[in-house]
């Protein structure tokens, strides 16, 4: 089945433009750090002007792991409420819009379709939240109690920090950390489709935590213009099903499914996004 | 025998059982650091992953004082500024290797002491002693000794 071909700027090229854009930025914050001190870090904390902006789940296990002695600087603490704020109105764009480890599955996943003409297998997600939140506790108080653990599986962070480390500087390739990569890489992208992302990452369960019911969100409009063809359950990279409007627990906003519901039915697409 | 003498953090950094748990590992101190002093912690020891820390023979810290500042966190002192108050360890001399205990001329600790004159004195003009109150720890002692191993070396408290 073809597609009518409609506009060259879709969504999916204006997130990709900033998936990569902001790569690129880092790469950049990384060449100049010595120069300039205005944009400085990582995934983990990144520094803007005067403000650190922090992964809400490093925020607080940092917070729960110092609580004897709290120490709260006013700028990070701020830097905490701006991530917290974009969930609360937008969802988990974060995941979908900016997190470099959702990128590089992403064009890996396109890649394997591309040059091996492997099909995905698609592989609906149940929608369970309630282990979700189970994982995140756990993963909460055991980054609180053991500091190192908290930083191995804040996937944005690890991938900035080493990436930027082995390419620019020179670091040690074979480290702890990739094998813990690649672990998560090949359980990903060979076994479940998009474990990590839907059911352990913590960040992303903190920023749905977070998010408002009736922020940014994709929905089922027209229930009668809806002809069930699921292409938007097919097309969606996280495997939900948003034809069945159940998704909204997991769903991070990418907008692949409104945009190829927007193709199909030029006028008045069924699915789309919503916002209070 | 080698004995592990603990790592050297950068200049203001807390007692280290504070330090392990309030550093948050984001690496601003490694990006600021002018000389690339600051390395972070990769395989040697996962337990210890992403924080920061100077192999002062390598390349010592040259207290330009950049890298308190943008710590989000405090576990570098943020209102530390002065070169002199920073208390990174001590310096320790090993007498038997020390060439000027040897007998021959060398005033290379000496010379390129950040606290001249101050952390580093010459009894005689001939002998290097270090003065353990005024001792900033940042290793530009042990950068330059010329011997191998080097005969003066940071001990972390």
């Amino acid at each position: 089945m073809s597609l009518p071909k409609k506009k060259l700027w879709t969504l999916t090229l204006y997130r990709r433009a900033l998936q990569v854009g902001v790569f690129l930025f880092f790469f950049l914050v990384y060449y100049t750090s010595h120069k300039q001190s205005f944009f400085l870090g990582t995934f983990y904390s990144f520094k803007i002007g005067p403000i650190h902006i922090v992964d809400p789940y490093i925020y607080l296990t940092y917070f729960f792991r110092n609580l004897p002695t709290p120490k709260i600087y006013l700028d990070t603490l701020i830097g905490f409420l701006i991530p917290v704020l974009l969930a609360f109105f937008l969802g988990r764009v974060f995941c979908s819009w900016v997190c470099p480890y959702n990128f590089f599955y992403e064009v890996l996943n396109s890649l394997k379709v591309r040059l091996f003409k492997r099909h995905e297998i698609h592989y609906f997600c149940p929608h369970t939240s309630k282990h979700r939140f189970g994982i995140l506790l756990i993963l909460l108080i055991a980054g609180a109690v053991f500091p190192f653990l908290a930083y191995l599986v804040v996937l944005p962070g690890l991938l900035s920090t080493f990436l930027h480390q082995i390419i620019l500087r020179a670091m040690n390739f074979l480290s702890f950390t990739l094998l813990f990569l690649g672990v998560i890489f090949v359980l990903d992208f060979f076994f479940k489709k998009r474990i990590w992302c839907n059911l352990l990452c913590p960040t992303g369960i903190l920023l749905q935590l977070f998010s408002w019911r009736r922020g940014l969100r994709v929905e089922k409009i027209d229930e009668e213009r809806c002809g069930q063809c699921a292409l938007c359950s097919f097309s969606c990279p996280l495997g939900l099903t948003p034809h069945l409007n159940n998704h909204q627990d997991l769903c991070f906003n990418c907008g692949k499914c409104v945009e190829i519901c927007e193709r199909l039915r030029m006028k008045d697409p069924p699915l789309r996004f919503k916002f209070f | 025998m080698f004995k592990f003498k603990g790592y050297l953090r950068p200049p203001g950094a807390i007692k280290e059982e504070e330090f392990i748990k309030r550093c948050i590992r984001c690496g601003k101190c490694q990006q600021v650091c002018p000389y690339n002093s600051i390395i972070l912690t990769s395989w040697e020891n996962p337990f210890y992953f992403g924080l920061p820390y100077i192999l002062a023979r390598k390349k010592p810290c040259y207290l330009c004082m950049k890298c308190p500042p943008v710590c989000p966190t405090g576990a570098l002192d943020r209102t530390l500024l002065d070169k002199e108050k920073v208390r990174m360890g001590v310096a320790k001399i090993n007498r038997e290797t020390c060439w000027a205990y040897q007998g021959s001329f060398c005033r290379a600790c000496y010379l390129n002491c950040p606290i001249f004159d101050k952390a580093l004195k010459m009894t005689d003009e001939l002998l290097p002693v270090v003065i353990e109150k005024y001792c900033v720890g940042c290793g530009v002692c042990e950068y330059v000794c010329p011997t191998e191993p080097s005969s003066i070396i940071i001990y972390p408290p």
